[in-house]
Parts: C-alpha cells; sequence; structure tokens
C-alpha cells in the first residue's frame, strides 16, 4: 500500500468550505483522508422474491389444471401445448416459449413423458403468489482496508456498503492480498448483521469456482481490484441513539466534497471498520501539526513550542505566548476568526480541527 | 451474468475520477473476453491456485502496455475482428457431435453443417452453391437453437432469403418467430405465412383473435356448467331405472333358473311314485303316474306267475332225465358186449346173466328222449314268458317316459310365457334408459349399463368432470377478463417470448422492438446471417454485437471474383441499359464473407501443387512461379538419379526454392511421389476437392479430399499405415488452367499402425499447412436442379466439377436457342435437316466456328429511330430506354407456345417462369404474350420479370433472354454479372437460353472494363460468356448437357 506521505490532503480553507457544507449535521468529529478498499467483484447467488405476475399466474394454473385432468387411455388426445391453447389461445409456439421462460425460472418443467408439469417451487408460488428468485450475477463488495494494511495491523479488511459509489483504481505492491473467506464469512452472517452493515441479503452463496454449476468457470472468477477513496468521514449526532457515522466522497480535483449524499452510513459499532478513529490525537501527533501549521506563517520556534495544545473532538486549544498571538493578529489569521482548519496525524485518515488560539 | 453493485443498484462501468478507462477500471468479463485463448486459460488457471485474481495480475500485452480496453459489448467481437485479420492461429478446433436433426431428410453435408453451426463457440460459415438447401440448413440450425432454448437472429441483405426460410419453419411450434418488416414493405403484399409472423399481426392477434376465443371459451365454458347443472337431475332417474332393471333382471334369472331346473324336478317327483302311492287330488300327472305303475304291476304278476309254474315243470323232466341216464349208463356196456359177441369179455357174460339188457336199454333211451323233448318245450315257454315280460317293462316304461316328458313340456310352457312377460317389462325400462342418458350431453359420461354399480361409477366420472368445468369455468372468466385488460400489456412483452427475430440487415436497426432501442434487452445467442455474400462487413458487425455466436451462410464467389474488395454501398442509379439497381446484387461487392472463409476454411484445393505431364514426363509443380520469373529458373540433376530434373526458383535477393520436379518417363505417378516423400520430404497434393472431410471407419481413417470417390485410383504408401490414393482423371478440352491429370482422392491412416484422429490431423497440418478448424461447412449436393443442369452451371459460373452423372430427362437441361440462326455453321444446318427429314439426330452444340460478331437485332429505345423498327401496337407504352429484342422476343414466345402444346411431355403454364435482362424487354415478350392466340387464356399466368424479382424462388423450366445482340460493339449483358447468375440458376429441370451467338463471341474476346462493368465485373461476366462460348462449340466439361438449337425453327 502507498505510503500516506505520497497523498494528497486539502488545505484549511477546503477544510472551512466542507465544515459550512456539513454543519446541518452537527457534526461531532471530522476525519478527511484516503480509504483503500478491495473492490471484489464476485459470482453470486441471489435470492429475490418475486412476485408471480398475471399471465404467468395463468399459465400456471392451467398447466396445474391439465396436469389435474384424467387421461383418456383410448383415444388419441392431443398434445400437451395443444390441450393448454384451447384454455389460453394464444398459440402453441407463444405458450412454449412462456413455458420455457417459466422452467427458467424454476416454476415448470418437462415431465418424464414429456408433458409440462409445475415443479413444487411453481405449485408454492401459485399459492403464495411470489417465488424466491434465483439469480447467478456478478455483484460488487467493498472492502475498507484497516489503516496501516492488513498484513501489518493483524486486521481484516471489513464489508463497506458505498451506496454505489467508486473509490478510484490505485496501484499497489505485491504484498496486496484479499481472503476471500472475509467475503464467505460475510454472507454467513446473520440477517440482523446484513441488515446493520448494509450487507445484500439477497446473496445467499458466493458460486464457487471449481464446482460445476450452470455458471461458466470463467465467470466465476472472483477478481480484487484495489481502490482509493478520498473521504470525509462525519461523526454526527448528539445522543448515542441518533449517532451515526457519515462518509462523503471528495473529488480530488478541487477538493469538492459531495455532501448531498453519503457514500455510506454507519450507526452502532461504527469504529468497527475503522478502530483507529474512536482514539483521540495524540500530544505528539498534535505538536506535530500545529508546528506544521506555524511553520510557513513565519512564527518564532520557541513560541510555537511554548505554547499549550488541549485537543478536543473539532478543536485544537491552543493558549499561546501574546507575541505569537500578536503576529497572528497583525497577519490576519483566519486562527483567530476560529477559521484556521488543521489535520492531525499521519496515517491515511487524519482529524480536522480547527485552531482556536488564544493568549496564554 | 449482470454486474451490480454489492445493493441493489448497479454499478456503473466506469467511475469517476483521473483513472477512468484505464486498464484496471475494466470489469472482468470484458477483459476476458478481449484476452486472448492463452491469456484465459493462464488467468484461469492463476485464478483456481489463489482463489481469486488481483486486477494487477490482468496481463500486458506484447508491447509492454495493458490490454486495450474494449467496448463493454465488444468482447465477442474481439475474436472475429482476429479472424477477419487472419488471426486463426489462436483458435482452437472444434468438432462438435452429430445432433439429431428434425428435418430427417437432410443429407450428410447438411448435417455436418447443422452440428457445426449449433456446436459452434464463436463463428461458423456455411457455404454452399444454388440449390444445395442452405435455406432448409438455417431452418433446421433454428430449430435446434430453439430446442437449446436459444434465441437467434435471422438476417439476410433482402426479405426474399428471410421469407424463404420463415416458410421452412411455418409449422413449427418449436419457433415464435416475429418478421421485421422493412419500411418500403407492406404487410398485406406479404405471403400469408410471413404476414402472420409480423409483429403488429401478432399484436393484433393477440388483442383480437386472443380475446375472442378467450370469450367464447367462456361461453363455451359457461355453456357447459349450465348443462352439467341441467344433467345433475338425471342420476337420480338413471339410479332408480337402474334399481328397477336389476330387481327384474334378478327375477329374470331366477325364472331362468327354474326352467333349466323342470326336468330334473319332473323326473324327480315321477321317481316318487309307485303303485301304492296315494293320489293327490290336483295332480293327474300323479294319478297317471299311478294307475301305469298299477297296470304294469299286473301285468307283470301274470307273467311272473306263468313262469313260476314253468319252471317247476322244467325242474321235474331234468329230475327224471338225470334218473333214465343213470339207469342207462351201466346197461350200455353189457348190450354193447352182447350185440358184438365178445366172448372173451366178462361183460357179455354178465350181460347173459341179467336176461335181456339190450331191450330194457332200448326202453330207457326212449323214456331219456321223451324226457328231453319235454326239457326243450319247457325251456322255449319261459324264454316266450320272459319275452313277454321284457315288452310289457319296455311298455311301461314308454308310458311312463311319455307322462313325465309331456309333465316337463308343459311346466316349460308355463315359464316361458312368465319369461316373456318378463322380457316385455325388460325392453320398456330399456326405452326408458335410452331416454335418459340421450339426455346427458356426452355419450362418453353415459352409464355403460343399466345398473346401479355402472351409474354410481359413470356418475362419479360426471361429477369429476363437472368439478373441472366448474374449475375450467371460472379460469376462463377470469383469464377472458385478464385478457381483455392486460392485451396490451402482453403485446409489450411479446418480444422476451419471441425466440427468432428474421429481419433484413438495413431494417434490424430501426425497429423499435428489436433494434438498436431494444439492444439492451433483446439480444441474441445466434445470429444467422444468410445471404452473407451480399452483406458488408460494416453491416455484419453492427449486427453481430447482437449475439454471441453467429452462423454466415453465403455461397461460393463466382469464378473470377477477387479478395477482397472494398462495399460500396448500392446504387439506385438506373444505367444506361435501363437496367434498374437490384438490391444487394448491383452495388454487391464480395468482401468479409469470402474474407472469413478464406481465413477459416481449409480448402485443399488451394494448395499450390500441379502435377502435370510434359511430353512423356511427369512434373511436380512444388510451388507456382509465374510467366516473368520462368527467367530464374535454374535446372540441375540429382546426383545420384541423373534421370531426375530438379528445376530451382533463384530470385534476386530471395532464397532459392525447389520449385518442381521432373521425373523420367519410365517413372510412374506412384513412384514419383514415393520418391518425392521418401527422398525430398515432400507431399505435393493436388486436389479438385475444397473440403476436408475425415471419415472415421473401425481399422482406418479417412481423409476425403475429391468429391468422387475415385474408383480407379491406385495407393501410394507414405510411411507406415499411410496411404495415398491417387486418381487420374481425363484432362479438361480447352480448358482455361492446367489440366488437373492426376489428383489426391483420399488419404488413409490405418488405426493398427498407430494412427488416430488427433495424430492424423497434425500430420496432414504438418505437412500440408492446413488444418479443419471445425467452424466451416460446404454443402455440395446439388438438391434442387436435375444433376445435368447443376453440372452445367455450376461449370459455368463458379468452375465447380460435379461428378458426371447419367442424365435421365428426356430432354436436354441446357438449350441455347440461336437468334439469329446460324446458317452460317454448315454442319449444324445439315444436323437440323436431318432432324427434320426425321433421321432422329438431335441438334448439338456447334462443332465450327461462331460468327465473329452480332446479328445487330438489338434496339436501343433511346435511340431516335430505333423505336420505329417494332411494331407500332407494342413501341406504345414501352419504357422511353433501354434495349429491347424484337426477334428474339419472338423466338421466346414461339418457344414458350411450343413448350406448352408439346403433345410428348406437355408443361402446365405454372411452370415456366420467363427472365429478360432489361426492363423492356421484359415488356415486350409480356405484349407479345398477351398478343398470342394460343396464350392469351393462360399466358398472364406466366411471370415476365428481371432477375431480381426471382431471387429465392425457381421453377422447372426458366426461358433467359439474354437480348443483346450489336453489330459490331462488344457489349455487357445485364446489370451485373450477378444478376446473369441469378437468371441462370432459377430453373430446376431446364434452362433455355434465348441469344446472339455472334455476340456472345465478342464478348468472349473482350477483357477489361466494359460499359458499367468495372474491371472485375467485367472480368466475371467475360468468363462467364466465354465458357458459354466454349459449351456453343462443344467443348466444356459437359457439352453433351448443353443443346443448340435455331431460333427460326423455334
Amino acid at each position: 500500500m502507498t505510503a500516506a506521505t505520497s497523498l494528497a490532503f486539502p488545505g484549511s480553507r477546503a477544510l472551512a468550505g466542507w465544515w459550512r457544507q456539513l454543519a446541518p449535521l452537527q457534526p461531532q468529529s471530522l476525519w478527511v483522508g484516503h480509504l483503500f478498499l478491495h473492490r471484489v467483484e464476485c459470482p453470486v447467488a441471489s435470492v429475490w422474491p418475486q412476485a408471480l405476475d398475471g399471465l404467468n399466474r395463468f399459465v400456471l394454473q392451467a398447466v396445474a389444471a391439465e396436469q389435474a385432468r384424467p387421461r383418456s387411455g383410448q383415444q388419441i388426445s392431443p398434445s400437451f401445448l395443444q390441450r393448454l391453447d384451447k384454455r389460453l389461445h394464444l398459440g402453441p409456439s407463444l405458450l412454449r416459449q412462456i413455458l420455457r421462460a417459466l422452467a427458467l425460472e424454476g416454476l415448470a418443467e418437462v415431465a418424464p413423458h414429456g408433458e409440462w408439469a409445475l415443479t413444487a417451487q411453481g405449485r408454492a408460488a401459485l399459492e403464495r403468489g411470489e417465488y424466491p428468485r434465483t439469480s447467478h450475477e456478478r455483484r460488487v463488495f467493498h472492502f475498507v482496508e484497516p489503516a496501516g494494511g492488513g498484513t501489518t495491523s493483524g486486521q481484516l479488511p471489513h464489508f463497506l456498503y458505498l451506496n454505489g459509489h467508486l473509490g478510484v483504481p490505485w496501484p499497489v505492491g505485491v504484498d496486496w492480498s484479499f481472503d476471500v473467506n472475509v467475503l464467505h464469512a460475510c454472507v454467513r452472517q446473520p440477517a440482523a448483521w446484513k441488515q446493520q452493515h448494509s450487507f445484500p441479503e439477497e446473496v445467499r452463496e458466493i458460486l464457487p469456482l471449481a464446482a460445476g454449476t450452470a455458471v461458466p468457470a470463467w465467470q466465476r472468477v472472483i477478481v480484487d481490484r484495489p481502490e482509493r477513496l478520498p473521504v470525509v468521514l462525519v461523526l454526527a449526532g448528539v445522543t448515542d441513539s441518533n449517532r451515526q457515522f457519515l462518509g462523503f466522497a471528495v473529488r480530488q480535483e478541487r477538493w469538492a466534497l459531495q455532501a448531498t449524499h453519503p457514500v455510506f452510513i454507519l450507526r452502532e459499532d461504527w469504529h468497527a471498520p475503522f478502530p483507529e478513529l474512536g482514539r483521540g490525537p495524540s500530544e505528539t501527533a498534535c505538536r506535530q501539526a500545529w508546528r506544521l501549521w506555524c511553520q510557513p506563517r513565519g512564527l518564532l520556534a520557541e513560541d510555537v513550542e511554548a505554547c499549550d495544545l488541549r485537543p478536543d473532538d473539532l478543536h485544537l486549544h491552543v493558549a499561546a505566548p501574546t507575541s505569537l498571538v500578536e503576529r497572528l493578529r497583525t497577519a490576519r489569521s483566519d486562527a483567530l476568526k476560529g477559521e484556521a482548519w488543521i489535520l492531525i496525524g499521519e496515517g491515511t485518515l487524519r482529524r480536522a480541527v480547527v485552531l482556536d488560539v488564544r493568549v496564554r | 451474468m449482470a454486474a451490480a453493485e454489492g445493493a441493489a443498484s448497479a454499478v456503473p462501468r466506469s467511475g469517476p475520477g483521473p483513472e477512468r478507462g484505464a486498464p484496471h477500471a475494466m470489469l472482468w468479463e470484458d477483459f476476458y473476453r478481449s484476452a486472448s485463448p492463452a491469456q484465459q486459460v493462464e488467468l484461469l488457471s492463476l485464478a483456481a491456485r489463489q482463489g481469486l485474481l488481483y486486477a494487477h495480475q490482468f496481463p500486458s500485452t506484447n508491447n509492454g502496455t495493458k490490454a486495450k480496453v474494449p467496448e463493454p459489448s465488444a468482447g465477442p467481437l474481439h475474436l472475429l475482428a482476429n479472424v477477419l485479420e487472419g488471426h486463426t492461429q489462436d483458435l482452437a478446433a472444434v468438432f462438435p457431435p452429430p445432433v439429431a436433426v428434425h428435418d430427417i431428410e437432410l443429407d450428410a453435408g447438411q448435417r455436418e453443417a447443422v452440428a457445426r453451426a449449433i456446436g459452434t463457440p464463436d463463428l461458423c460459415l456455411i457455404q454452399g452453391l444454388p440449390g444445395t438447401g442452405k435455406s432448409r440448413v438455417a431452418a433446421e440450425i433454428i430449430v435446434q437453437a430453439a430446442v437449446r432454448g436459444q434465441r437467434v437472429l435471422l438476417l439476410a441483405p433482402g426479405p426474399a432469403a428471410l421469407d424463404r426460410v420463415l416458410e421452412i419453419l411455418a409449422d413449427c411450434e418449436l419457433v415464435c418467430p416475429v418478421r421485421c418488416l422493412g419500411a418500403d414493405e407492406k404487410a398485406e403484399h406479404l405471403p400469408s405465412f410471413v404476414r402472420a409472423m409480423t409483429f403488429a399481426e401478432k399484436v393484433r392477434s393477440l388483442r383480437e383473435q386472443s380475446v375472442q376465443c378467450a370469450r367464447q371459451g367462456r361461453e363455451q365454458a359457461e355453456h357447459s356448467c349450465r348443462r352439467r347443472q341441467q344433467e345433475g337431475s338425471l342420476w337420480p332417474r338413471l339410479l332408480e331405472l337402474a334399481e328397477s332393471w336389476q330387481q327384474l333382471d334378478n327375477e329374470r334369472a331366477a325364472l331362468r333358473e327354474r326352467q333349466a331346473q323342470v326336468p330334473e324336478q319332473v323326473r324327480r317327483e315321477a321317481g316318487a311314485v309307485t303303485a301304492d302311492s296315494e293320489v293327490p287330488a290336483a295332480s293327474p300327472f300323479i294319478a297317471a303316474l299311478v294307475v301305469s305303475a298299477k297296470t304294469r304291476r299286473k301285468i307283470l304278476a301274470r307273467i311272473d306267475a306263468a313262469l313260476e309254474g314253468e319252471r317247476l315243470e322244467q325242474t321235474a323232466s331234468q329230475q327224471i332225465l338225470e334218473k333214465l341216464e343213470g339207469l342207462v349208463a351201466p346197461l350200455r356196456p353189457l348190450a354193447v358186449a352182447r350185440q358184438q359177441g365178445r366172448w372173451w369179455s366178462p361183460a357179455r357174460w354178465w350181460a347173459l346173466l341179467h336176461g335181456d339188457v339190450v331191450g330194457r336199454l332200448v326202453a330207457l333211451e326212449s323214456q331219456i328222449e321223451t324226457a328231453r323233448a319235454a326239457l326243450k318245450e319247457s325251456d322255449e315257454t319261459i324264454q316266450g314268458l320272459s319275452a313277454e315280460r321284457a315288452t310289457a317293462e319296455q311298455g311301461a316304461q314308454a308310458e311312463w317316459a311319455h307322462l313325465v316328458d309331456a309333465e316337463a313340456h308343459a311346466r316349460q310352457e308355463d315359464l316361458d310365457a312368465q319369461q316373456e312377460a318378463l322380457a316385455h317389462e325388460a325392453a320398456l325400462l330399456q326405452n326408458k334408459w335410452d331416454n335418459l342418458c340421450q339426455e346427458l350431453e356426452l355419450p362418453g359420461e353415459r352409464p355403460a349399463a343399466p345398473a346401479v354399480t355402472a351409474v354410481n361409477a359413470a356418475h362419479g366420472l360426471w361429477q369429476a368432470q363437472a368439478g373441472q368445468d366448474e374449475e375450467r369455468c371460472t379460469f376462463a372468466r377470469q383469464w377472458a377478463a385478464y385478457l381483455e385488460g392486460a392485451a396490451e400489456n402482453l403485446a409489450t412483452r411479446l418480444p422476451d417470448y419471441t425466440n427468432l427475430v428474421a429481419s433484413t440487415t438495413a431494417t434490424l436497426a430501426g425497429n423499435p422492438h428489436f433494434g438498436d432501442a431494444a439492444a439492451g434487452r433483446q439480444n441474441f445467442d445466434l445470429l444467422i446471417l444468410d445471404d452473407a455474400t451480399f452483406v458488408t462487413e460494416s453491416e455484419f458487425l453492427q449486427a453481430a454485437r447482437r449475439a454471441s455466436r453467429w452462423v454466415l451462410i453465403g455461397q461460393p464467389t463466382m469464378d473470377g471474383e477477387q479478395l477482397p474488395a472494398p462495399a460500396k454501398p448500392a446504387s439506385s442509379k438506373t444505367s444506361r441499359s435501363g437496367a434498374p439497381g437490384m438490391p444487394g446484387l448491383a452495388g454487391l461487392r464480395c468482401g468479409f464473407f469470402q474474407r472469413l472463409w478464406h481465413h477459416l476454411h481449409a480448402d485443399p484445393s488451394r494448395l499450390p501443387y500441379a502435377w502435370v505431364q510434359e511430353g512423356e514426363r511427369i512434373c511436380c509443380r512444388l510451388r507456382t512461379v509465374a510467366p516473368d520469373q520462368r527467367r530464374w529458373v535454374e535446372s540441375e540433376r540429382v546426383a545420384d538419379f541423373p534421370e531426375i530434373e530438379l528445376r530451382i526458383l533463384a530470385l534476386p535477393r530471395l532464397k532459392p526454392a525447389l520449385a518442381e520436379v521432373v521425373f523420367p518417363a519410365a517413372m510412374s505417378i506412384h513412384e514419383a511421389k514415393e520418391y518425392l516423400y521418401r527422398e525430398l520430404q515432400e507431399f505435393p497434393v493436388q486436389t479438385p476437392g475444397r473440403c476436408l472431410k475425415w471419415h472415421e471407419e473401425p481399422e482406418r481413417l479417412l481423409l476425403r479430399l475429391a468429391r468422387a470417390p475415385g474408383a480407379d485410383a491406385q495407393p501410394v504408401l507414405l510411411e507406415q499405415g499411410v496411404r495415398e490414393w491417387v486418381g487420374c482423371a481425363q484432362a479438361e478440352a480447352g480448358g482455361d488452367r492446367p489440366a488437373a491429370v492426376w489428383h489426391t482422392c483420399r488419404i488413409e491412416f490405418e488405426r493398427s499402425a498407430g494412427w488416430d484422429r488427433v495424430r492424423a490431423e497434425a500430420w496432414i497440418h504438418d505437412r500440408l499447412q492446413i488444418r479443419d478448424l471445425g467452424r466451416t461447412a460446404c454443402l455440395e449436393v446439388p438438391h434442387r436442379m436435375r444433376p445435368a443442369l447443376a453440372a452445367v452451371l455450376w461449370d459455368l459460373l463458379f468452375d465447380e466439377v460435379l461428378p458426371a452423372e447419367r442424365d435421365a430427362g428426356s430432354c436436354p437441361a441446357v438449350e441455347f436457342v440461336a437468334v439469329p440462326p446460324l446458317t452460317r455453321g454448315r454442319g449444324l444446318r445439315d444436323r437440323i435437316k436431318a432432324e427434320r427429314a426425321g433421321r432422329g439426330v438431335a441438334p448439338s452444340p456447334l462443332a465450327g466456328n461462331l460468327p465473329r460478331s452480332g446479328a445487330g437485332l438489338e434496339l436501343d429505345l433511346a435511340a431516335p429511330r430505333h423505336g420505329d423498327r417494332l411494331p407500332s401496337e407494342l413501341r406504345a407504352g414501352l419504357p422511353g430506354r433501354g434495349f429491347v429484342n424484337y426477334l428474339e422476343a419472338q423466338a421466346v414466345v414461339r418457344r414458350l407456345e411450343k413448350l406448352l402444346a408439346d403433345v410428348a411431355s406437355p408443361l402446365s403454364a405454372d411452370k415456366i417462369a420467363i427472365v429478360a435482362l432489361y426492363p423492356a424487354q421484359v415488356e415486350l415478350i409480356r405484349r407479345l404474350i398477351q398478343q398470342a392466340a394460343p396464350l392469351q387464356k393462360i399466358g398472364a399466368s406466366i411471370p415476365v420479370e428481371l432477375p431480381g424479382a426471382f431471387q429465392e424462388r425457381e421453377w422447372p423450366v426458366i426461358l433467359l433472354s439474354l437480348t443483346r445482340s450489336h453489330a459490331h460493339r462488344t457489349v455487357t449483358f445485364g446489370e451485373s454479372p450477378r444478376a446473369l447468375a441469378l437468371a441462370m440458376t432459377r430453373a430446376r429441370t431446364r434452362l433455355i437460353l434465348f441469344g446472339d451467338p455472334g455476340t456472345c463471341a465478342r464478348r468472349s474476346q473482350w477483357q477489361g472494363a466494359l460499359d458499367h462493368l468495372d474491371d472485375a465485373a467485367a472480368g466475371r461476366e467475360g468468363l462467364l460468356i466465354t465458357r458459354l462460348v466454349r459449351y456453343l462449340q462443344g467443348q466444356g466439361r459437359h457439352p453433351r448437357a448443353l443443346h443448340l438449337s435455331e431460333g427460326s425453327s423455334a
């Protein structure tokens, strides 16, 4: 994985702009950075409840009725399709295609004696008016790579529902890997977990590469594509009940925040994918961020070092010597207006705080 | 499988950001489809090892860049593009198994074509000359695909080819077709079976016919239910009748039983009667029996008493007799001794002592006689009494039996009367029963018999049927209501249920249901492109996106067509000749189909080898040496075999190459072949066959190269278990290319020597550099045409050799009617005279020279004064431009009259069609037919058209007017050589050409572009006419199949 130093991060003005966009959410904490994702494209068997439409219902009824009809063994009876057509009047060729479509849905089948018959699923569909429709398709699942890389941290990637958003492909080294068992484990999770993490409940199975299903082998290949997604992470909500953790995508070209629709929303257990965000910034990290902010502004090093730093969720309170404050005032710095934002930390995700500089 | 986001939403194909379109942005399916087969195998292997693939492991192309990202649906087309460029080396050969065809009349070649088309993973090309059954094969492929649940897109450049296939499929329930209507087509002008397949007609059928039928079905079901309600009350009555019947039946049975017992009963009663029985008052039968018994007893008693007395007397007589005999016995010896004087006997002396012994003996014997007579009389008396007793006994028994029989008869009569009464009652019941059963409408539901069980059984079935009728009625009501409300909805779903869409290439894109607008929804498993020869590459590629596999059906190029030529849009401009541009023909340039065929088909006739006779010596040409390269050919002798000459082509700056090997006259072809293979490792195969056909037999593998079996072929042993069979054919007389004197018929591989199919194919590939990819199929059997006609036409048009077959037809397959007559040909004139004189010599091709220029009979209607040479009544109404040939038109009409009036083999009008190459000539012939008195009744029914109107249609007899007859210029024939070929191939049994031999001869001398024809087209036409002229001169491959007639005699 590429080191965080090679990644670009937004400046104070961009952060201030984002803050104004996000203000309605009443953010409690703010992080900015890059998510490293496994974009896992894999073949799955999905099961959807499918309502039985009128035409199919009538055709199934007609098939069932013809099945139940006693056969006359003496006289030469018309073919099954012709008998069915006497009920439905759609023409044998069209009826055959409708039956074939029903067979593909698993609702009808050709019985050994050559006539069409309802399957057990077809009979159940007639009773309930709907049926579980299994479809084989390729799906994309995103898994967020733990900060610092899974290999080093020992943590496994965590499923993240991205609501259709895409990251950008990202070059990785040979150490990049993904354990398919993580995906299988997600499929095996209970419904409550899937709902909580927006994992698609209709996905029942990851089609194995080796098994001989109706899907050709090459379509059963799982592909992992490394992606990077610039994001702003917001912890919003005052109380635990309404607390939610939101991720917003950022277009890196002009640091444009796509604040209208979050990329993902986590409620409980939001720190599971991002365990490093649960901890507050260290003193060293705060000091380093403060130094970096001061460096281009020509502040005296002894003044900078003399400041007392106290971070909270959204602020870095700085108790500074008078000379430093005066100098900032002379320079009409945003820091004195509460509009100077800095990023604390050196990882791929960094806490964004606003500077609150006061005279010590 | 569709790619979709983890949740319900679909994933866009490419995401935002600067890397859009980069290799990693491609989806797996797109990448896989664009990868080479080797890359595909490598990727699958890697995925199997790792459990998944990483995008950065996708392979790069040779230049180090990642593989080009194809368009989302361009995957399969990638392969197509490769094949079109000739890159077939990565294609794995496929050999699909045979399929069980529905059309059982398909020949082996057609079945093979079907199997290959169905089994191909990507592309299959089927090539066949006109009349070889391409449409039937296309129809069978469609049926096979339908059986497999596949959707098929059938395309063709024109509607005629489509409709031909659809006609075959018209009654096939497996296929649910939709025929797309072209912009210039009107449904009402289509044949009924095609019209029924149009989308509009199907929707109309759903909206009107289905709804109407559903309503009728509902009414019928309701009627059935009402009838059932009425019939319900019948069953109790039927049951009551059945019970009555049952009771009556029991009574009758009891009566019959009694009747059966009457004799026994009477006998039993009589047996109990004796003479002493009491006589009941009301039983005269018993009384009579008693009287009879008493009488019998009385008579018998009297006889018995007499018998007793007689027997006593008899006993007494017997005793007397015994006593007398006892007295006689001692006296008889004494009397004998006395009478005979036996003095020495003591008996004599004793007799003397006892007095008159003899006298006493006589007296005693007399008494004995008397006693015996009495005894005899007594015996006779006893016998008489015994007889009398027996007679009396019999009389008594007879009387007894008579009394018993009379009694039994009387009782039977009584019972019969009762039986009759019951039968009458039964008849009444039966009548009631029948009337009641008639009230049950369906005979099958009536009780089988007037019995309770039968009624109950029938009632049970009736109730079940009534339940079904009730259910059917409910269903019919609901279904009719649904259809009335949802017919529109059903119409929108019709495309989903269509498994065959037939469209012209030009129409498909704009079709609202199956065109580009519906491309995402309506894709196909198989695209069948019929008449692919007439389709451009871009047209095909546009349509090819809609399917994952393609079957292209076309015909070989006319000999002389070049490969490949750029596609040129068809021109609708009318040429100077007045012939309109034929869709798909006029602007046709052979192109991608031939290119694909060239790349995919293993054609052994394209091998560069040739075996020719040079004087007495055999020469094997290993490569083609152009005439201008001859000067670079050097000759040298083989060191250890100086009789063999090697000719080496040593072109400047190129490596010398062995070009020809000439063998001494003493060496046979077999020795030469063995030598080449053994010493030079060369395997020069020359064959006219155009396909590799493998046949697997239990003991050997056969690779058949020639169409003819080669009965005279001889084997050449090449190596262990491999034999080449070489046949010798006669050189073509006057052929336009080196004669194929020796050709390889087949190659055999003995299984006992370890050969199998894989090894044999590899052997062939190594030595000949050709391999069958399993993606092409040749249709070689002319089904439509009479063999002799096919042989001539295939030779004329395609330079194809058909095996010469004996022609069973009574008339010539091809006839050329010369207009004007060939009066200059003396030999011909003599023969015609001979024919007229009845000497039975048929006209035959002219052996002598043809006129060197035309007779100038054609009239250009655009020229100011030419029209004046036509009768005024014909001139009016003819087109203002174009060519006519009045004499030729007259000849056509006369021949038509003759054909229709021929007593020996009369033809009906529906078996003849007339083709002319120019619209004005078409019109002129029509007018002449209208004016001809014998044709006035039927003339209107004979089609007279341009060639384009006859596409995909054929007639037993075609009369073709070539029209052109210019006095001094070389002229073309018709719009294009393809139009001419089309016209010539419309006949099934007989083709009659009308033309000016001189104009043809002049045309055959011209090379290069001519009139509206470019070099290539003019060359093709020139070649065709040249071959025709050769036939007129009595040459060609099948000279006996073409007969020459005089126009004036027609």
